[in-house]
């Protein structure tokens, strides 16, 4: 008895598994035409939703977002007080939180069978304006943020905070050595006198290096554009101008910081971490993110670093980067989902949440009380830059769904350990740029 | 006559049985390898990028990969990593076992679970604590040779030392689970195999030569064979210690994969390196296992 | 005499294990520092002022039980599973002499061959179309079928006597009654072995959960501590802290199941 039991569970196991096979022969075939139909607009994907909210009842909207929690609950808190306003007002946000490095995955999938979510806050909003409800029409424009998010005269997506790059020192040791650093725009480093700097900082302290910066291609490009470098032509966006005497000078001087022991090789090629390096609290400055210093302020305790004006050779410059805030096409909730970026924008609560996860603001005219020092000069760095850096962006984001890739710093890695010169780096880069951007040329 | 077809009938019975025996397996291997298999070649001959682009290139994709000398220097460096890896971790693993199963070793389920444990940590926390340990600029060897005098070991810059940091890292985290499948191997082995051969006067080192090495030889077989494929696949691990560096001298075709393709979001030609990676490891497992079948009946 | 050589034998072993787990230590130990600790030059073992603050936070965080009782649902159910298809299909392998059956086990073998970003897109329509996304099931069914244990229950199978099979044979047994009853008992030091494997697998995946899951209330416990590390920076105290946490039942399921091992290879008595 009982081995026949065993055996029809067996039976059946096996026979609800070859259902599963043969339900799945049609959708391999689906699976082909999945790719190229999520290419087109989202529209189609519109028929397969069944929402539709009889009024009256509550909407709720997911928001996929990622990095809230590490960056300080920001948004979290801002969740929480739309719903509370909104109780009674048909419209609630639930927040669903996944890691950044799994947000693409999510959403190219959940774009493939039209499952997408209602609101999302990413990095990257350019692969996606196929699927991106357009915010023209609405109370929020173009005009009041800084930073373009407008692609072919159609506003897609509100930039919900922007980042840039720029200089930390060890103030401990700087004191300790006795060296000045500037604390105004008029007495910005050049990049000698930084380095002038940050030698006698080694010298007379017990740093083993003078700096460290993060294994980062847009790191590295800033200070190609502080040399003068623009990856391309700003009047005509197919030319790739890389190639010129600044952009080698430029190379030449970050792979001199690594051959003459300014900064530690094993960072440079990756394979240690900035972060965790300039935490030890041996190293003089440390060119980053803004974001670093939340968890600068939280983390070191030891001694006391400083942001400092960024050093210069020809232009002052930083490179703006990001994170947007924009709705999907297709859910059924589009317009509560854009009362609820409306409502976001108001001075009052997106001051608010700059303020809480330290963010410097995109949108103009907005000041954020900081609970962390320092931010106020990246503020600045932004109004100070060249015009380069946003050129290269625009150019970028021109090409989406092409990139080059981590090319900049993988190959300066190759050159921190003698195996390229600068001319072949520069060779290599623009290489690929032109191999992976389609239309562009030297 | 009757006697035959009885025979016939049974025969037939096991053959279906057989194959209902291997039928969810299959089945699952048709839907979630094959097909996706398929995808990949196919995109293989295309520019796919995950997102729009999405046109048949032919062979171009391949024609690139067997132009480019990092590739072959990819290749190169995977199987010298693979060369050194499988047999170092394949004694380890069963150095360990002999040792951990031996009764003159006290507490050895507890050193089991110690030596088990670092099979459960997540990359990222391998990659912390090997920067801790092997951290060029602060890490704790290189400080403790410094305070003694010395000079660092630039276990990132240094392109041999580089190479041992990935190998050693494999090893210990990967050990572990070898170490579990040979004792299991070990303890299948009949005591009595032993206490005849002790009674004939055979030492401990013939002991193991002439019992427990060729008893283990269906294990040994299994161990080496997915350890091959595994030292292949090494990705993450070899990303947070060596980043593929210094230069691309722990770049292995995993990484060149990645690198070249998939960070570039050129999913055609990654699937197209991949594919090129999955034909030579199925020819080397199919060596493998008719080199194994005609040695032993295994 | 001889009490001395196994002394020393022990301290050499001893030693040796220690400096094997020392990193793990360190983790473990790790967890108790603060933030400003962990990379504090030198490097320190003993935190200067432990806490278990580390914890709380990480704790706080997240909704460990519904992440926990979700992995752990996932992690049972694949396991049995997996030991029941693995078993059947290694014994197949080992037993049965076709042609074809190698052929298969070539196939099978194959599944470990190609990266998993190849597969990913792919597997995650097929998933979708099976009505298993945003199913627990969908991180169940596309990975029970394993090659490791397909080739573990396989090669022990191989050391068992064809005889057995026949003897049960001539006594009328049936193929079906064969495996569940004489097959499955005896290889229980293998079952043990692959609990093992399959635990710490499914406990640690988060590639399938992250193909197959969107709903917040159905993230695995991998799948939410990724959160941890962002874009450009790590949590690294949440990080250790949570590492610690999740490891104690696959430690535990460990601890178990060996010996499990230990005792069953004495029993079986396949080859006396």
């Amino acid at each position: 008895m009982k081995k026949k039991a065993i055996i029809c569970l067996l039976a059946a196991l096996m026979t609800s598994l070859t259902a599963c096979g043969g339900k799945s022969a049609p959708s391999t075939s689906a699976e082909t035409t999945a790719n190229t139909v999520s290419s087109q607009t989202a529209s189609d994907t519109t028929e397969t939703k069944e929402e539709s909210i009889p009024s009256g009842e509550t909407v709720t909207l997911e928001l996929l977002v990622s990095d809230d929690t590490l960056e300080g609950g920001g948004m979290a808190k801002m969740v929480e007080k739309f719903n509370k306003e909104f109780e009674d007002k048909g419209i609630q946000v639930e927040m669903n939180e996944i890691a950044h490095a799994d947000m693409d995955t999510q959403i190219q999938n959940r774009a493939s069978v039209g499952e997408l979510p209602a609101l999302v806050r990413h990095t990257n909003f350019n692969d996606y304006i196929d699927y991106i409800h357009p915010l023209d029409g609405t109370a929020l424009s173009q005009e009041d943020f800084q930073i373009n998010t407008t692609r072919n005269g159609i506003f897609y997506s509100t930039p919900i905070n922007a980042t840039a790059v720029g200089m930390l020192i060890n103030k401990t040791a700087f004191d300790e050595a006795g060296v000045s650093y500037p604390t105004t725009e008029e007495d910005r480093w050049t990049w000698d006198e930084f380095l002038a700097a940050i030698s006698e900082v080694t010298a007379k302290t017990d740093c083993e290096y003078g700096m460290v910066i993060d294994y980062s291609s847009q790191r590295y490009s800033t200070i190609l554009y502080t040399f003068g470098a623009e990856f391309f032509d700003p009047n005509d966006h197919t030319k790739v101008t890389l190639r010129s005497d600044e952009t080698l000078e430029g190379l030449q001087f970050i792979m001199d910081l690594y051959t003459n022991g300014y900064c530690p090789v094993s960072v440079g090629i990756g394979s240690e971490n900035a972060q965790s390096t300039f935490k030890t609290g041996k190293v003089a400055a440390h060119w980053a993110g803004n974001w670093v210093l939340t968890d600068y302020a939280e983390n070191i305790t030891d001694f006391e670093y400083a942001v400092v004006y960024a050093p210069y050779e020809r232009e002052c410059a930083t490179s703006l980067g990001g994170n947007y805030l924009y709705a999907f096409e297709g859910t059924g909730q589009e317009e509560q989902a854009v009362t609820f970026l409306e409502w976001f924008y108001k001075p009052e609560n997106y001051t608010e949440y700059c303020s809480y996860n330290n963010y410097l603001p995109s949108m103009l005219g907005i000041d954020p009380d900081y609970s962390v020092e320092g931010l106020d000069i990246f503020n600045a760095e932004m109004n100070a830059s060249c015009e380069a850096p946003g050129v290269t962006s625009d150019v970028n984001a021109e090409h989406a769904g092409e990139t080059y890739g981590e090319v900049v710093k993988e190959t300066l890695a190759k050159a921190f350990v003698g195996e390229l010169t600068a001319e072949e780096v520069l060779d290599t880069i623009i290489d690929t740029i032109i191999q992976n951007f389609s239309g562009v040329s030297e | 006559m009757d006697k035959i077809t009885t025979k016939k009938k049974r025969k037939d019975r096991k053959q279906i049985w057989a194959i209902l025996f291997v039928t969810p397996n299959i089945v699952l291997f048709l839907l979630f390898f094959v097909s996706p298999a398929f995808v990949g070649l196919k995109y293989s001959f295309t520019n796919y990028n995950g997102l729009m682009k999405n046109d048949w290139i032919g062979l171009q994709n391949y024609i690139e990969l067997f132009e480019d000398s990092e590739f072959y220097a990819a290749l190169i460096n995977t199987v010298k990593y693979s060369l050194v890896t499988v047999p170092l971790g394949y004694v380890t693993a069963l150095i360990l076992a002999l040792i951990l199963t031996s009764k003159s070793v006290c507490g050895n389920s507890l050193l089991r679970v110690l030596i088990y444990w670092p099979t459960l940590l997540s990359t990222i926390i391998v990659g912390l604590t090997w920067k801790w340990l092997f951290g060029e600029t602060f890490g704790l060897i290189n400080y403790l040779i410094k305070l003694s005098g010395g000079t660092g070991i630039g276990w990132a810059t240094n392109s041999t030392a580089a190479f041992a940091t990935t190998v050693i890292a494999f090893v210990w985290a990967d050990c572990g689970t070898n170490m579990l499948i040979f004792i299991g191997g070990l303890k299948q082995i009949s005591e009595d195999l032993y206490e005849a051969a002790k009674i004939d006067g055979a030492n401990s080192w013939k002991l193991f030569r002439y019992i427990t090495l060729p008893e283990l030889v269906p294990i040994s077989f299994m161990v080496i064979m997915l350890s091959i494929i595994s030292s292949f696949k090494v990705f993450a691990m070899v990303q947070t210690l060596t980043n593929g560096g210094p230069g691309t001298s722990t770049t292995y075709m995993i990484q060149y994969i990645y690198s070249t393709g998939f960070e570039k979001m050129r999913v055609g030609y990654s699937s197209a390196a991949s594919l090129v990676m999955f034909v030579l490891l199925l020819i080397l497992s199919i060596v493998q296992t008719k080199v194994n079948n005609r040695f032993s009946d295994y | 005499m001889k009490f001395f050589k196994k002394l020393f034998i022990n301290i050499i072993i001893y030693l040796f294990v220690l400096l094997w787990v020392f990193p793990v230590l360190w983790v473990v130990i790790s967890s108790f520092k603060n933030g400003n600790e962990l990379f504090r030059y030198p490097l320190t073992f003993f935190p200067s002022q432990p806490t278990v603050q580390n914890y709380i936070d990480v704790w706080n965080q997240f909704d460990f039980m519904t992440y926990m009782s979700n992995s752990a649902f996932i992690t049972i159910v694949a396991t049995v599973l997996t030991i029941l298809i693995s078993a059947m299909c290694g014994f197949a392998l080992a037993k049965y002499h076709y042609r074809w059956l190698t052929i298969v086990f070539i196939m099978l073998l194959c599944t470990t061959m190609l990266p998993s970003e190849v597969i990913m897109k792919p597997s995650f329509t097929i998933l979708y179309h099976l009505g298993l996304y945003d199913s627990l099931w969908g991180c169940i069914i596309p990975c029970i079928g394993t090659m490791t244990g397909v080739f573990l229950m396989r090669q022990f199978f191989i050391t068992v006597p064809d005889e057995m099979l026949d003897a049960a044979r001539i006594d009328g047994a049936s193929e079906g009654k064969i495996f569940t009853l004489i097959m499955l008992p005896i290889c229980k030091s293998q079952i043990s072995i692959l609990t093992i494997f399959s635990f710490k697998w499914r406990w640690n995946d988060y590639i399938w959960p992250l193909l197959a899951l969107r709903s917040k209330n159905k993230y695995t416990l991998q799948l939410a501590l990724r959160v941890l590390s962002g874009a450009e920076a790590v949590n690294w105290t949440a990080l250790l802290s949570a590492s610690v946490i999740t490891v104690i039942p696959v430690l535990v399921i460990f601890i178990v199941f060996n010996r499990q091992i230990m005792n069953a290879g004495l029993s079986a008595g396949v080859k006396g």
